[in-house]
């Protein structure tokens, strides 16, 4: 479901593609985007569907209207509803647990008729708590909230979840994570090997959610690791040594033949080179020789 | 003994799960001045007064909801295996961490339906618990102190109903000897009967006898916390039935408690 009405997704999608594609560029993250350009395709196309499509993400802490046109008692003049998204803030910490998709509101309250609006954060209720994941055969200690423990209910466990869900519900980095780390085991079928038939119906019924090895390597990155990656893989392959190694290595090369193979044709035409080639230099030996 | 009550107080009862019922879930916030219109391919003009939210749904007292599980083995006080039962949220979480429940999908049904056959059924979700309580149980018996009398089923019923536990007359097997009275010797002393509870599970009970008198002067003295201590059978036969239940550990005492143990008065020193 579509939450944003205004901007790109309002326009009608014939008109739309009159239009340039840059006019809807959302100019947010700038360095982020910058560095991202440089990365390859695979980790780009995570990108975009974990920070980069706002448009398709369910709303947590407000409610859309559903309703396509809204009339004024008033007047009778009827006007299109426009769901304005809300902006939550997403802090650091909530990489470190998963949240289901909770978020910090920073907003204004007025209390009173005559009072100046005052600022305030609704911030989510967090615990710890413990939840197992069938794929990984692990149990993991997390900070969650009521909604994510709902939501692992709803989908009838942790593994459901995770890979049922797209990244920009999961948010979080660690969720990611677990998730890339569940869809490597189901690629290599590296789970369940006491229970083969159990191993079958899981493979079956998250067979529609599997992503290719080459994007799953670059899944649940962020940027800073994925740049950190592009630069080792580039270090790995470059042929650091320097160039003075190489030439050295050649030459001891070329020494090592010359001395194991004297044979006298070569010595003696070597020597006929060098009488040949001093004697053009040399004027004094010609002169010697003609006297 | 009145520091040891406090104790108790002070910690919280962690056992039952029933006393975690609040949980706090998602803040759901609205503007108060709405947005107005944006053209296509522009951005909605924010004032700070599109900032001010009002707090539709609140996040401090909600009502735990009921989660449905399967049960995979039989679970005190809430279902046999196989069913899917309605219990709270965390009970529910807690059940399939230990591997007692799962998720209700029709994949894990068709999944445990096997092992399910297989366990023990008791006649009730009730019975194991009531039976645990039975096996702690110490039943006083007040019989006359003057008038004679043999023991019936019925006063064990009368008795069990003194102590808050309905027991139909039916249930209640009598020991194989006849207990006959007023006798001093029994004063205190233990005897065993079963109970079953609905015609298949058997369960002894402890019994002890107390005579009892109207008259306030013909009063036994009274013994503090009697109940709590352990005390000898009436008949020797009956030993070996009394290491088949719980033993019944006397409480640690505080330094300041000036309580002894009681100490039954023979028939003798009555006389």
């Amino acid at each position: 479901m579509s939450t944003v009405s205004n901007g790109y997704l309002a326009i009608h999608p014939s008109i739309r593609k009159l239009l340039h594609p840059s006019r809807f560029k959302i100019h947010r993250r700038q360095w982020d985007r910058a560095k991202v350009a440089q990365l390859p395709i695979e980790y780009q196309k995570f990108y975009t569907e974990w920070l980069d499509s706002e448009e398709k993400e369910t709303p947590v802490h407000w409610i859309p209207r559903t309703e396509k046109w809204d009339r004024n008692p008033e007047t009778g003049e009827v006007k299109p509803v426009q769901n304005e998204p809300y902006i939550i803030n997403y802090p650091v910490e909530m990489h470190e647990g998963i949240w289901g998709g909770e978020g910090v509101i920073q907003g204004l309250v007025k209390r009173g008729k005559w009072t100046s609006p005052v600022p305030k954060y609704w911030t989510p209720t967090l615990k710890r708590s413990i939840v197992f994941s069938e794929i990984l055969d692990k149990y993991f200690s997390v900070v969650v909230t009521e909604r994510a423990l709902r939501l692992i209910d709803e989908h009838h466990g942790l593994d459901s979840y995770l890979i049922t869900t797209p990244a920009y519900d999961l948010k979080s980095l660690l969720a990611l994570k677990l998730k890339r780390q569940m869809l490597m085991a189901l690629l290599d079928k590296n789970f369940c090997h006491k229970n083969p038939t159990r191993q079958k119906e899981l493979m079956e019924k998250f067979k529609e959610y599997l992503i290719p090895r080459a994007e799953l390597d670059w899944y649940g990155l962020s940027v800073v690791e994925a740049v950190e990656k592009e630069k080792q893989m580039k270090e790995a392959k470059q042929d650091c040594t320097p160039l003075k190694v190489k030439l050295r290595q050649e030459l001891f090369q070329k020494l090592k033949q010359e001395r194991d193979t004297p044979s006298d044709s070569q010595a003696e035409g070597v020597s006929a080179t060098t009488t040949s080639w001093m004697s053009k230099l040399n004027p004094f030996s010609k002169s010697a020789e003609a006297r | 003994m009145a520091l040891n009550v406090c104790r108790r107080l002070t910690i919280p009862s962690i056992a039952s799960l029933n006393n975690f019922q609040q949980v706090r879930t998602t803040y759901v916030v609205k503007r108060r001045n709405p947005v107005g219109l944006t053209k296509p391919h522009k951005f909605a003009s924010l004032r700070s007064k599109h900032f001010v939210y009002d707090t539709v749904e609140d996040n401090q007292t909600k009502p735990q909801k009921m989660l449905h599980v399967l049960l995979r083995k039989y679970v005190e006080d809430i279902g046999q295996a196989g069913e899917v039962v309605p219990v709270k949220e965390q009970t529910g979480r807690l059940l399939i961490m230990t591997n007692r429940a799962a998720y209700p999908s029709k994949e894990n049904i068709e999944r445990f339906g096997q092992d399910v056959n297989e366990q023990v059924t008791y006649s009730s979700k009730y019975v194991v618990s009531t039976m645990q309580l039975l096996s702690k149980f110490v039943l006083n018996i007040s019989m006359n102190k003057d008038t004679p009398w043999t023991l019936e089923p019925w006063h064990i019923r009368s008795s069990f109903r003194k102590a808050k536990v309905h027991v139909p007359e039916s249930a209640i097997t009598m020991p194989e000897h006849v207990i006959t009275g007023p006798d001093m010797a029994l004063e205190g002393k233990e005897f065993y009967i079963t109970v079953t509870i609905n015609g298949k599970e058997k369960q002894t009970v402890r019994c002890r006898i107390h005579h009892w008198a109207t008259n306030l002067s013909e009063k036994l003295p009274r013994v503090r916390d009697h109940w709590k201590f352990p005390a000898d059978t009436i008949f020797a036969e009956d030993k070996e039935v009394a290491k088949t239940l719980p033993v019944i550990t006397p409480p640690v005492l505080d330094e300041d408690d000036n309580f002894k143990p009681p100490v039954r008065r023979s028939a003798t020193t009555l006389k």
